[in-house]
């Protein structure tokens, strides 16, 4: 009986430390979600504007010579940009990210991971692999996203793909995160919804005012992204540790019934056997 | 008293100033701009340069200097917004770090190396004479 005993203070034992951690972790990835969130809130406005800047600009436009517009049809692959998480206990950030990319990829599809999950993975696959951004969300800053860009049109530039994708996580809300294929080149039109158009002035002119802008707009667009991917993996590990805290706790309590329950018992035998002990003398 | 005009100016990195102000001077790249009250909407590329604007309280007339790493200015009927790549204030610039940058920069460029994106190395030291001179 006494060895069943030890065991269950054993197992309390290490259960409460595991939900200690989970319970650090939480509030880790809880702090660090809400500094993620701020820098999402200050990106969105400024990729507001952006878009309206685009969208009064792209009115009636024909095929013009920028790159960023460019069609490459005779390629045949495609560069899809995955953003994974580098750590891990974020539930099924990754996992939905993989389920996703797998259903869209090809065969002649190349792969840049960024986050070290996703290379991981992927190293094992028969995918073609880029694996120079795996670490870029670890200190994520615009320098880096643009130096990205970069690397991204030239890539483009060479006409090997048809198109490049970026596969991130969207945030919805705190406890739904959708895995989602935004289009990054060529650039796709944008969605005319401001019915009330007004001229606007361009200095110096419409056509150097694209150029300059275009680029522009792809930094910021995945920069954002990154953001958001780091808002969800921080809100997905924020909730999968959440879980286990609770886990964790009605665990204990059942051990703990168990414990007492073995203890009493315990006490009980001893009892009889003294006044079994005592009844015989 | 001249009329006032919502300013606001954001860098991507979510850094931001929101003021009221009654006229903003720019450099674009086709020259000089002043942008008072009730402008017509116009979109024009801002150089690496200086820009000041002026606010108006109480009759006291208010001017602000930045030093702006180039971007995009944007007048619509309600507000001015200037997409920074990024800007400072006098308080806020890191001189030693302008000063460093600018040797780097010099250095590349005398260089002559063939590896050298020239024209980021010539930004670069455009950004840091604008930080310097401000």
């Amino acid at each position: 009986m006494s060895q069943g005993l030890t065991n269950t203070k054993r197992r309390i034992k290490s259960i409460s430390s595991t939900r200690k951690i989970t319970k650090a972790m939480e509030l880790v990835a809880t702090v660090k979600l809400k500094k993620w969130k701020d820098r999402m809130e200050n990106i969105v406005s400024y990729l507001n504007v952006m878009n309206n800047i685009i969208s009064s600009c792209s009115d009636k436009e024909g095929p013009t010579d920028i790159l960023e517009l460019k069609e490459y049809n005779e390629a045949t692959s495609n560069l899809y940009v995955v953003v994974t998480s580098s750590l891990g206990l974020c539930g099924g950030y990754n996992y939905n990210l993989f389920k996703f990319l797998n259903s869209l990829i090809k065969k002649n599809d190349k792969v840049l991971v960024v986050g070290t999950k996703g290379f991981v993975k992927y190293s094992r696959e028969d995918v073609e692999l880029n694996d120079e951004y795996v670490t870029l969300l670890d200190k994520l800053d615009y320098q880096k996203v643009q130096n990205l860009v970069y690397d991204l049109r030239n890539e483009y530039a060479s006409g090997k793909y048809n198109k490049v994708y970026l596969i991130s996580t969207e945030y919805v809300n705190s406890l739904t995160f959708v895995p989602r294929e935004y289009q990054l080149l060529p650039l796709s039109g944008q969605k005319e919804t401001n019915d009330i158009k007004q001229e606007v002035l361009f200095e110096p002119s419409k056509e150097e005012v694209l150029a300059l802008i275009i680029p522009k707009y792809l930094n910021t667009f995945l920069y954002g992204r990154l953001i958001e991917a780091s808002v969800c993996e921080q809100a997905a590990r924020r909730n999968a540790m959440d879980s286990a805290t609770d886990n964790a706790e009605e665990l204990l309590e059942k051990l703990r019934i168990e414990y007492n329950k073995a203890r009493q018992g315990a006490i009980t035998q001893e009892i009889t056997e003294v006044v079994a002990g005592a009844s015989n003398s | 008293m001249a009329t006032n005009f919502k300013l606001t100016i954001v860098t991507p990195d979510g850094k931001k100033i929101t003021d009221e102000a009654y006229i903003l001077n720019v450099i674009t790249s086709a020259g000089a701009l002043g942008i008072l009250a009730n402008h017509l909407p116009l979109t024009s590329i801002i150089e690496i340069s200086h820009l000041n604007y002026k606010k108006n309280i109480e009759g006291k007339i208010e001017s602000i200097d930045l030093s702006i790493g180039g971007g995009i200015l944007n007048v619509t009927k309600e507000e001015v917004i200037v997409l920074a790549e990024s800007f400072e204030t006098k308080d806020e610039i890191d001189r030693e770090r302008a000063e460093r940058s600018k040797q780097r920069a010099e250095e590349r460029i005398n260089s002559h190396d063939p590896n050298i994106d020239l024209k980021r190395a010539e930004l670069s030291l455009k950004r840091a004479l604008s930080r310097l001179s401000l």
